[in-house]
Formats: C-alpha cells, structure tokens, sequence
C-alpha cells in the first residue's frame, strides 16, 4: 500500500465530488496543512465525555445505556476543553472527509501532541468512501491535566492507495455523514456469538441465556393459549416493560415487540 | 408590630435574597456550557443591573425618619421587586440556551446576515428556549421600559441599545429548516426600532374614516386600527425574513403551518380544504401572507427559479400567489361591512413594502450568490459531503465558499426536492420508509449547519 504523495493528494481534491476518486478536506484553514504524504487535521469543538453509566458497567445488550454514559460539551473555538490526567474523550475532527473509493486513511497523532502524552486514536483505520468528521478517541495517558484548544491541529491523515478497482454501487450508511464525534453502536453479543456457532452467551445480569431454547420454549408455551390469552401476556409484558420491572434490553421482550 | 424602620428593612433584606438568587444564576452559569457572545451580554447586563440593586437596598432605609419617606420606600421596594419579576421569567430560558441547546451556526449567521444592513450592524440578538411551539420576540418597548424603570431606582446600568431577545422553540435546537423561521423575529426587532408601527397606523386609521365613516363608533375603531396595525406587523417581519434569507423562510413557514393541506390532489388549491385559511383574524390568514411573501421573491428574483422546483411546498407558494384580493375574508358579526376594514388594511399593504425597501437598503439579496453555487451546494449534499468548500472546476484547486443564504436556500431545496437522490445512493435505504427520510433530512440539515460554521471560519481567514 503506497502513501498518497502531496502532489496525488492535489489530483484527487481536483476532481468533482461526483466522482468516485474525489477526495474533499473541508475547511482547509491554510495550505500549510500540507506536508508531502500527510496532511494535519485540527480539533473539533465537540467532546462526548464519559460519565458514569447507569449501570455498573458498559453493556453491549444495553444500547441505551452506551448513550447514556457520555456527557456531551461543546467548546467552541477560543475556548478551551481541560483533560485530566488518565482520562479519555472522544472528540471529532473539524476537517470533514470524503475519502475516493480506492483509497484508505490513517490518522495518527501529530508528533507534538503525542510527546505530551495524549493519544487521539486507537482505531486509527479510515475505511475507502467514508465521509464525515473522524472520532478522535483521545486518552491523555500522561500524570498531569492538558488543556486541549479546539482549532489546533491535532493529527496527521495519511492516505494509502488500496487497490480496489471498481467503486461500489452504494454506500454503506454507516460511513456516511458524522460531524459530531459519535459514541460506540454497539451490536447484540447474541447475534456475534451466533454466528461463530455459539447458542449461549452469559448476560452480566440475567445469567446464561440460550435465546434460541428460550424462543422455543415461549414459542411453544404461546402456542397451548388461545389468542386472546397470548394478547393477555403480551399485553402483561408490556405493563412490566413500560414500568421499567421488565429492562427493555431483556432479550425475551424482543420476542414481543412493541 | 415590629416599628416602620424594621419592617423596610426585613422587606429590603427578602427583595436582596430575590435578586441575588438571580444574579447567583447569571454569575455562576455552568462552567461547561459555552454561550453565544449575545447571551453573554445579556448575562452580564443582568448582573451589573442586579449588583446595582442590591448595593442600593442594602442602605435602607438610610437615613430616612419620617413615616412617609419609610412608607416610599416601601414603594420602591415593590416597584423593584415587581420589575425583578418580571426579568426573571427570561433567565432560565435564557440559561439553558447554551450553545448545545442552539442552532449556534446557524444563529451567529443570521446575526452576521443581519448586520449587512447597515443600520443594525451593531445588533445582537439573545436567543432563549420557549416551552411554546412557537417562535417569539420579546416586546423591547415593554421589557426596556420595566427594566429601565429598575435602573433608574437603583442607579444601574440601562437595557442594552441594540439587543433583541428572541424566543424559539425548545425542542428545535438542531433543526435547521424549522430555524429558517428565526428571521420573521428579527423583523419584530426592526418593526419596532424603525418606529413603523407608529407610520402604519396613521395611515390605517384614516383609511377605516374613509371608507367607514360613522359606522364605526370610536372606540371600536380604535380596536380595528391595533389590530390591522398588528397584520401590518406581522406582514412587515414576513416580507423582511423574505428579504433576508429568501425562499427557504417561505419554505418554512409553509411547514411549521401545514399550509399545503389546502392542496387538492392534483397540487391545486381547494377551497374545501383550504377553508378558514383565507380569513383574516388575530393574524393575516396563511394563504394571504404566503402571496404576499411570494411578492417578494419576484422582486428579489428568487421566483423564476423557485417555481421549479418539484415539490408540493411550491405548489402552494405558486397557488397562493395567484389568489386575488377578493379571495380574502374577514369574519365579523357585527353589522360593519367586513369588506370594508379588509379593504383598509390592504391599502395600506404597499406602505409596508415601501417600508420594507427602505429599512433594508445596502442589503444586498442574495438571489444572485445563490444561483451561482446552487448546483453544486446540491452535488455535494447528495454525495453526503458538507457543502463549504465547492471545486470552482475540474482540475484547478480553486474553490468556492458558498455564503449564509446560499447555502440555506440550496440545502432546503435539496430538502423538498431531492432527498431521493441522496438516499439512492445508501445501501439498505428504503426512501419510501418514513423514519429513513427523517434520518437523511436530518444529516443534510447537520451538514448544512457545519458548512455555515467551516464557511464564517474560511472567510474569517480569507483561506481558499
């Protein structure tokens, strides 16, 4: 994978953004963004801060309480957003990106930065055809707090030719669009693990659940009942639901959606 | 009964607590909220005002000895404290109105556009959450005279020139379409600064003499003329947020209202579904003031291209203006010929717009900058690219920054027009699925909002 040069990195801005090798950095607030292969990119105004969940713990079957755990803030140019020491933010760049089809990123902290012991990325990898502000994960892993100045440059975008030859038909909606730095979607552990075979998985509150054995068996008990008393219990789930007796994450309220 | 001197001085302590409890809040804002510049001075305004009072309630009851002078102050004390309560129903509002929970691009662009006008170019406008659905502007006439009232007690700063308060809605602080809305306020601002009611409503009053004589008794005249007064207003901040940002105000308002209800299926305006939307009442009716708005864009050259546009929104603006005065009513059951006060009123609506050229003179319309980067604002939103920096043509780095009104009217096009475009090119995106179209709609308005931002940056920098 070669490193697209400054004079490559011109072609491609050069060309329409109808087209599927176009590459678009906005704003550019100054040609010397520039080097040969990279090119700085500042820090946004936007920061979700992680707070303390409402749960004990970060969920991956609790979608809701992922948002939840941040606090968003807003800094705006001027203004100055303090991390302390040993914690974390997610930020955003303010540049937005479009990246060509053929091509993939690489963000990586600016030198000066990573010598104050701040870390801006631990998933550094751009994918071809993303567009949007870059989530910057930034981890000040140094003893002291540092004021971050939202407009400074932060990183450096490197750009690799990644050798696909045909552009896709269409996009995938999730690379399409952030402009605020975004918090983890993350997926269902049942549904991952279902795919590599496994039937179970441990829930942190509700114990070893086997979704697919308990599908059956509600399946089947729905089933001895008429379908005025499946209207009753689903009608009782909902009651539990509405008043937070049943978690809306609980996966046997999935078999009955609202 | 504790003595007169006692009881000034426990009711000077309550009113101190009052308005400390206010300036506590202005002064201790939360620390990780940003405001705007305007909200800032609001802020600070309040609490000099409140340090002010409570430095000249602290001394009561000085050096007073006689029953009147205690029972004065008495007065005064209820004066201030009925002026503090008043104040204080715009701090909360105003408080939660932090940069997050604002449209700030969007607001600190209408400011900038705003300013063009030569005369306001040193206006700031304090915008607050309201719980109503609707959009408002604080009577400065009545909130200055209360809050100068104060000052002029207390020896305190007076309500700062050139500060509009507007109000919008809470739940509105990320839209970008609905905000559009924001500039038919600003027009209150100018209504009232350029003393326009007070030049309409003379020429209203003689207008219902001349054409109802003594079948208005006086005091019923009176009423007639403040409320064609108010159309008037209302009419004039239609026009001017017209005048400032185009069509996507129409646009706008023909949602926030639902106006395009009074389509048939065929696009065409029905008069069974339009019913009651052509009446006068507290306000101009919808249709009346969409054909007027309508007026303007012909004059600001913004119809020819408006009315090609394929949506039912324009539908609507192109119904409406095709609408003639008689299609107007007014509802009255009194026996004074209805007729006649509307024709009263709509004499007096070529005033409004020879007010309008006049209060916006040096303001340049933004027809022409608009039709310059349309097409490529449109490009770019329907790549999912956010439209600041435009390639001017293909193969040279040169590039465009599309300003404030263009890139409005351009993203609220894309809106009504070719939301479908843009889905089309998402895998998995159904355009015929509702809350897709919400999502999309949504992502075009954040990138509108992040042009408007990376544009005042780019210019502030004069950096291609």
């Amino acid at each position: 994978m070669a490193v697209l040069s400054k004079r490559e990195i011109d072609e491609r801005r050069k060309l329409p953004v109808s087209e599927a090798e176009s590459l678009v950095i906005t704003p550019i607030l100054g040609e010397d963004v520039f080097d040969e292969e990279s090119v700085d990119l500042r820090l946004g105004t936007y920061f979700l801060m992680p707070q303390i969940p409402p749960q004990p713990f970060i969920d991956p079957n609790s979608p809701k309480a992922v948002g939840q755990s941040y606090l968003r803030l807003h800094t705006p140019l001027g203004s100055y957003f303090v991390l302390p020491a040993h914690q974390t933010v997610l930020g955003a760049t303010l540049e937005y990106i479009k990246l060509p089809f053929d091509v993939s990123g690489q963000i990586l902290t600016k030198s000066s930065v990573a010598r104050m012991f701040m870390v801006i990325e631990t998933a550094p990898w751009i994918h071809p055809l993303y567009r949007g502000c870059l989530t910057l994960e930034i981890a000040n892993v140094s003893n002291t707090a540092i004021a971050l100045y939202p407009g400074t440059p932060i990183g450096q975008l490197v750009l690799l030719h990644a050798g696909i030859s045909e552009p896709p038909k269409q996009l995938s909606g999730s690379y399409v669009g952030p402009v605020y730095p975004e918090a983890p979607a993350l997926r269902h552990p049942g549904q991952a693990l279902r795919k590599i075979g496994l039937d179970k998985y441990r829930h942190p509150f509700y114990g070893w659940i086997d979704e697919k054995k308990m599908q059956d068996q509600i399946t089947g008990a729905m089933a001895q009942l008429n379908p005025a008393e499946q209207n009753k219990v689903k009608a009782v789930i909902r009651i539990l639901q509405d008043n937070g007796a049943l978690p809306v994450d609980n996966p046997a309220t999935a078999l009955f959606p609202k | 009964m504790a003595g007169l001197p006692e009881q000034v001085r426990h009711d000077a302590a309550s009113l101190y607590q009052f308005v400390c409890s206010i300036v506590d809040l202005c002064e201790s804002r939360n620390p990780a909220a940003a405001y705007l510049s305007s909200s800032e001075r609001f802020f600070d305004y309040l609490v000099e005002l409140g340090r002010a009072t409570k430095d000249y309630v602290r001394q009561f009851p000085g050096g007073r000895t006689q029953p009147a002078e205690y029972l004065d102050l008495r007065d005064e004390i209820a004066v201030l404290r009925a002026g503090w309560q008043f104040l204080h129903a715009l701090v909360r509002p105003a408080l939660e109105s932090d940069t997050l929970h604002l449209p700030s691009a969007l607001l600190q662009g209408l400011i900038t556009r705003f300013r063009e006008i030569p005369k306001y170019a040193k206006t700031d406008f304090t915008i607050f959450h309201t719980d109503e659905f609707n959009y408002l502007t604080v009577r400065l006439n009545v909130f200055k005279r209360n809050a100068d009232r104060i000052a002029g007690l207390v020896h305190g700063p007076t309500f700062p020139d050139q500060l509009g308060l507007i109000g919008i809605p809470y739940s509105q602080s990320s839209s970008l379409f609905m905000n559009c809305l924001i500039p038919h306020e600003m027009g209150h601002y100018v209504f009232a600064d350029a003393g326009l009611g007070a030049k309409f409503r003379p020429a209203i009053e003689q207008q219902l003499v001349n054409n109802l004589g003594s079948q208005l008794s006086p005091l019923d005249r009176i009423a007639v003329t403040d409320a064609l007064t108010k159309w008037s207003e209302e009419l004039f901040c239609d026009l001017f947020a017209v005048r400032l940002v185009g069509f996507s105000y129409s646009l706008a308002f023909v949602e926030l209202f639902d106006t395009s209800k009074a389509l048939d299926e065929n696009g065409k305006l029905s008069p069974a579904r339009s019913l009651g939307m052509a009446e006068f009442d507290e306000y101009p009716p919808d249709l009346f003031r969409v054909k007027q708005q309508a007026a303007v864009l012909v004059k600001d050259k913004w119809w020819p291209e408006l009315v090609r546009v394929d949506s039912h929104y324009v539908n609507l603006l192109q119904a409406a203006e095709q609408m003639k005065d008689a299609d107007f009513g007014f509802p009255v059951s009194s026996q004074v010929d209805p007729g006649k006060i509307l024709e009263s009123f709509l004499t007096v609506v070529p005033q409004v717009f020879s007010e309008l050229d006049a209060v916006t003179v040096g303001l340049k319309s933004g027809f022409d900058a608009w039709n310059k980067t349309n097409t490529d604002v449109e490009t770019y939103l329907e790549h999912g690219v956010v439209p600041s920096s435009l390639l001017e043509k293909k193969g040279q780095l040169n590039f465009v920054h599309p300003d404030l009104v263009g890139l409005l009217n351009s993203s609220y096009k894309f809106y009504v027009e070719s939301l479908d475009r843009l889905i089309s090119h998402i895998k998995d995106a159904d355009a015929n699925d509702v809350g897709t179209r919400s999502v999309w709609a949504g992502k075009v308005q954040t990138w509108t909002a992040k042009a408007i931002e990376d544009v005042s940056l780019l210019e502030g920098k004069g950096i291609a």
